[in-house]
């Protein structure tokens, strides 16, 4: 079966090495970002950056702390 | 962020784990995975109690995690994160995310002995270092710095002054 953008993001964090633990590893494969993200937003679910959900806050990075820092 | 945090908190079944800042919903589902799985017998369920303080986010958390399937491991409370959850005291795990300027001693004090709490301390400028907080067994404080973080401001009593 074709993976998903969301799997695709979660094998790049592991080869990254930045997922180590399968439990860990599995509870991220079970929850895609883009479930939580306001419709206009929900596209962007496996770009592996901070985005707005609206009232001046953002959703976490899957893993980037911030580009400037990577 | 959230990878590094969950690697770092390191979650188990059934454990208590308090957030503060739900933002949308989101982290609190993963570390719900990890610490009450649907193939474990509910009985040895954690929970995971998360705190935001603007209702408008705290209503579309809770509205995400109840269509995602989380009513019943994650509960979500709009109110002052910043002095943690003092009714369901103390959690085996604390993570904090948004910054604060310095770690909040309601926080500790909630915090279980053998617990770990992860916290962004620094500035309200972009950024601040990652603490790991542990408790010893015989309630002595650790901190060790993980590195460099950009989160938003933490607000509340125990949250930046601008």
């Amino acid at each position: 079966m074709e993976k998903t953008e969301w799997e695709k993001l979660i094998d790049s964090l592991i080869k990254q090495g930045i997922l180590k633990t399968p439990k860990v590893i599995k509870a991220m494969k079970a929850v895609p970002r883009a479930k939580f993200l306001p419709p206009d937003t929900q596209q962007y679910g496996s770009v592996d950056t901070p985005l707005p959900i609206g009232f001046g806050q953002t959703i976490s990075a899957p893993h980037s702390r911030s580009v400037k820092l990577d | 962020m959230v990878a590094i945090m969950n690697e770092a908190l390191q979650l188990e079944v059934g454990q208590r784990v308090l957030e503060v800042g739900a933002g949308s919903g989101w982290h609190a589902a993963t570390i719900a995975e990890i610490i009450a799985p649907l193939d474990t017998p509910r009985s040895e369920w954690g929970h995971v109690y998360t705190v935001e303080i603007v209702k408008a986010l705290a209503d579309n958390a809770k509205k995400n995690l109840m269509i995602a399937g989380y009513a019943d491991r994650v509960t979500i409370i709009n109110a002052d994160g910043s002095k943690g959850y003092d009714e369901k005291a103390p959690y085996d795990r604390i993570l904090v995310t948004a910054a604060a300027p310095d770690v909040p001693n309601p926080l500790i004090d909630q915090l279980k002995p053998d617990g770990i709490m992860l916290i962004p301390v620094g500035s309200v400028s972009l950024f601040q270092s990652l603490i790991r907080v542990t408790k010893s067994a015989d309630g002595k404080i650790r901190q060790e710095n993980l590195g460099g973080v950009a989160f938003v401001p933490l607000t509340g009593e125990y949250g930046q002054r601008f």
